[in-house]
């Protein structure tokens, strides 16, 4: 196909004269883009060339992920064992007795407070 | 130079090897799509060796996004988002390689203008979608690449953009009108 045919069956298209699958067709054919003899190869080497530094960029993604889910499941972990003997200890899970004040008296509290 | 074996094989079973180190599967990946990724770029760009460099980032990026990609998507969207984002920012460095060193009249980005030199005949049909597309603002040349090139739908040229349905449609009925009288003046 040459130029001049190109151009009047891409009019044709935006005139919605010709389907738009069919113009895809020709011009993919006609045109034919593609890169240079020996892309595969280059991206090959370039990619082989990187290769340690990507493959410890993997491995580093990896450990960090690996780490981070050691670290929250041993927090959560912490925290239930926590909640879990706050409870056996005190009965309840209320605010006082996360604070360890369940047992005292308002007014006690205001005398180690304020010293009177 | 690339195993017949993957000639054949689908597109997980080649990522899940690449991912595994295996070059072969990651050649055919790249043999598979490079026609693709061409014309994105290409279209995008015009057809010169900057565009195959951009093709190669385009490889190399997936490469190294391998690990991110999970199959939601199908692998040809995938390389596609990525050879639009790459092109886009190489245009986007291009307007401000010009707007540093050239002053220009107005703030619409037109790298190529139509060249006007009407005697001299072009019968090479790539050279003058080059020049159409190339003439185009690259908002309205990225949708036309991806409708006319590509052959996507407008909803799938939406989703690899990232843009809403009615933008894409809005721009394209505008790339359309100026296609057209662009083509009629080459």
């Amino acid at each position: 196909m040459n130029s001049s045919e190109i151009r009047k069956l891409i009019i044709s298209s935006l005139e919605n004269e010709t389907d738009n699958s069919i113009v895809t067709s020709e011009l993919q054919e006609s045109l034919s883009y593609d890169f240079s003899e020996g892309f595969e190869e280059t991206v090959l080497e370039r990619i082989f060339a990187l290769e340690p530094v990507v493959k410890r960029q993997f491995e580093f993604d990896r450990s960090f992920n690996l780490a981070f889910y050691r670290i929250a499941f041993t927090g959560a972990a912490a925290i239930v064992i926590l909640l879990i003997s706050l409870f056996l200890k005190e009965g309840s899970l209320s605010f006082d007795s996360l604070l360890g004040v369940s047992d005292s008296y308002s007014e006690s509290i205001i005398c180690l407070l304020t010293g009177k | 130079m690339i195993k017949e074996s993957y000639r054949e094989v689908e597109d997980d079973i080649l990522v899940k090897a690449a991912l595994n180190g295996d070059k072969d599967a990651f050649g055919e990946i790249v043999s598979r799509y490079r026609k693709m990724v061409a014309r994105t770029v290409k279209g995008m760009l015009g057809d010169s060796a900057f565009a195959d460099d951009i093709g190669q980032e385009v490889f190399i990026k997936l490469y190294k996004s391998l690990p991110e990609f999970r199959g939601e998507a199908k692998l040809s969207t995938y390389i596609q988002k990525i050879a639009v984002n790459l092109t886009l920012n190489e245009i986007k460095r291009r307007k401000r390689f010009f707007s540093m060193f050239l002053q220009k009249g107005n703030n619409e980005l037109h790298e190529f203008d139509i060249p006007d030199n009407g005697d001299e005949k072009r019968n090479d049909a790539r050279e003058t979608v080059n020049m159409a597309l190339m003439a185009l603002d690259p908002r309205f040349r990225i949708i036309v690449t991806m409708r006319m090139l590509q052959g996507y739908s407008t909803k799938e040229t939406a989703e690899i953009l990232d843009l809403p349905l009615g933008t894409v449609l809005s721009r394209l009925s505008r790339a359309q009108e100026q296609l057209k009288e662009i083509l009629k003046k080459l």
